[in-house]
């Protein structure tokens, strides 16, 4: 993602929402507190004080690591570091994914990396996001334009929806 | 492309040289027959489609969407006919500009957002200019001249006294002019289809152009053929803690792009993504 920030901006006109959400499913028979209180042990664990961040969790059980930063760069380099944190802490191996925000024309559209597939898939919500319907031809065109720059999943059967994201 | 027609000019050359050695009153009769046909091509193709023409109050949105590409494409507004049909399917006809209809089912219209449908409108609008029904309806004259003179020659073998025949030579020449129009009718098939596949580029290519939007061409064109139905509706955090119970998530996806029905659907996918990226740095 750090490498592909100038893209994103100066080509494509798409700007990062300064944030960045870490997804991490709950273990089995974890509440949703607990997964927090997991969540914030393991960044409080190592010295991370640089990172800004929150925790939140959504009706689902699972929980959002909420970063912020001003750069893409930064994004990606504080991602980084939680992983680290996250491979110390052992939650590693519950990460869903790592969602990057942008705005597109107005439009807030998604770049979802999945560490099972280990790529990125196209996320963009239909205008005015009435039913959780989906932009699928945006979708198509937002990983025709970044293929070449970031490891893109082509396989449409990955690209699943996340719906009522905190960030 | 014009490799094609060149080699379905020598095809059918040798062909036209071979018949008129022999029987040239059969291309006579056959070509007659074949030149009512392309008269009355659209009235046949719309019939045999069950597609009524209707009227710009019958069908407001598909009149104004025909009349404002025509009039992008330069060319005069064709008839517009719908058949009520649940397979989602459009096609243009006409053996001119002048004599030209576009024909979409109820079943596509219902299938399609609007942007879609003007994606598939504009690709048929485009055959209307490029002509491509009158290039089609030459280009397969001969194949369907063969095709006729072997039905043709098989009977009059059968019947005509297979064998007893007092005449040797006769008979030799029914098999050289029968197995003729095999070769004609195999290699010239393979080269019309050649060229049928061609045009379909250059009508996306139109339509791209028409429209300036060919990921909406592209999108019709996927959810026509299915594959958008393998975009999944369910949301990553539930199919994850499904995914967790088995051993091998990715083995259905790989099957499905193994037994995929429409690989000429994919590269007119992937031609027109590729457009789209060159109209966007325009």
């Amino acid at each position: 993602m750090a490498e592909v920030a100038v893209i994103f901006e100066q080509q494509l006109d798409t700007y990062t929402t300064h944030e960045a959400g870490v997804l991490v499913r709950p273990s089995k028979d974890q509440s949703a507190s607990q997964l927090k209180a997991e969540i914030e042990r393991a960044m409080t664990a190592t010295d991370r004080t640089k990172i800004r961040y929150g925790v939140e969790t959504d009706d689902t059980s699972h929980a959002w690591l909420v970063l912020r930063e001003n750069a893409l760069a930064d994004l990606a380099g504080a991602v980084a570091a939680v992983g680290e944190a996250f491979e110390s802490g052992g939650v590693i191996g519950r990460v869903v994914a790592v969602v990057y925000p942008f705005t597109w024309s107005h439009r807030r559209v998604y770049w979802i990396y999945q560490p099972r597939i280990q790529g990125y898939t196209p996320f963009a919500p239909a205008e005015g996001n009435r039913d959780q319907e989906r932009d699928h031809p945006l979708e198509v065109r937002m990983e025709s334009a970044i293929r070449r720059n970031l490891p893109t999943s082509r396989d449409i059967t990955n690209w699943y929806p996340i719906w009522g994201m905190p960030v | 492309m014009w490799f094609t027609f060149l080699m379905l000019g020598l095809v059918y050359g040798f062909f036209v040289w071979l018949v008129l050695q022999y029987s040239p009153i059969m291309l006579i009769l056959v070509g007659g027959m074949v030149l009512f046909q392309f008269a009355m091509s659209d009235k046949m193709v719309l019939a045999s489609m069950r597609a009524k023409v209707v009227t710009p109050e019958q069908a407001p949105k598909l009149h104004g969407m025909i009349e404002k590409l025509s009039a992008a494409a330069g060319i005069p507004k064709p008839k517009v006919a719908i058949s009520d049909m649940p397979i989602p399917n459009a096609f243009a006809t006409g053996r001119s500009q002048k004599h030209a209809a576009v024909a979409v089912t109820t079943g596509l219209m219902n299938m399609l957002s609007d942007d879609e449908l003007e994606g598939v409108l504009a690709h048929e609008i485009s055959h209307i200019r490029s002509k491509d029904v009158v290039v089609m309806t030459y280009a397969s004259f001969f194949l369907i001249v063969a095709a006729t003179l072997s039905t043709w020659l098989m009977f009059s073998a059968m019947f005509g006294g297979m064998g007893r025949s007092r005449n040797n030579n006769s008979g030799s020449i029914i098999m050289v002019v029968l197995l003729a129009t095999f070769v004609v009718r195999i290699v010239g098939g393979m080269l019309v289809a050649a060229l049928s596949r061609y045009r379909e580029y250059s009508a996306d290519r139109g339509a791209a152009i028409l429209t300036r939007r060919p990921m909406h061409l592209a999108s019709a064109l996927e959810r026509i053929s299915g594959s958008m139905t393998r975009l999944p509706q369910e949301d990553l955090r539930r199919a994850e803690s499904m995914n967790a119970f088995f051993i091998m998530p990715a083995v259905g996806a790989g099957l499905a792009s193994l037994f995929s029905t429409h690989p000429s659907m994919n590269r007119r996918v992937e031609r027109l993504r590729e457009m789209d990226r060159d109209l966007a740095f325009m």
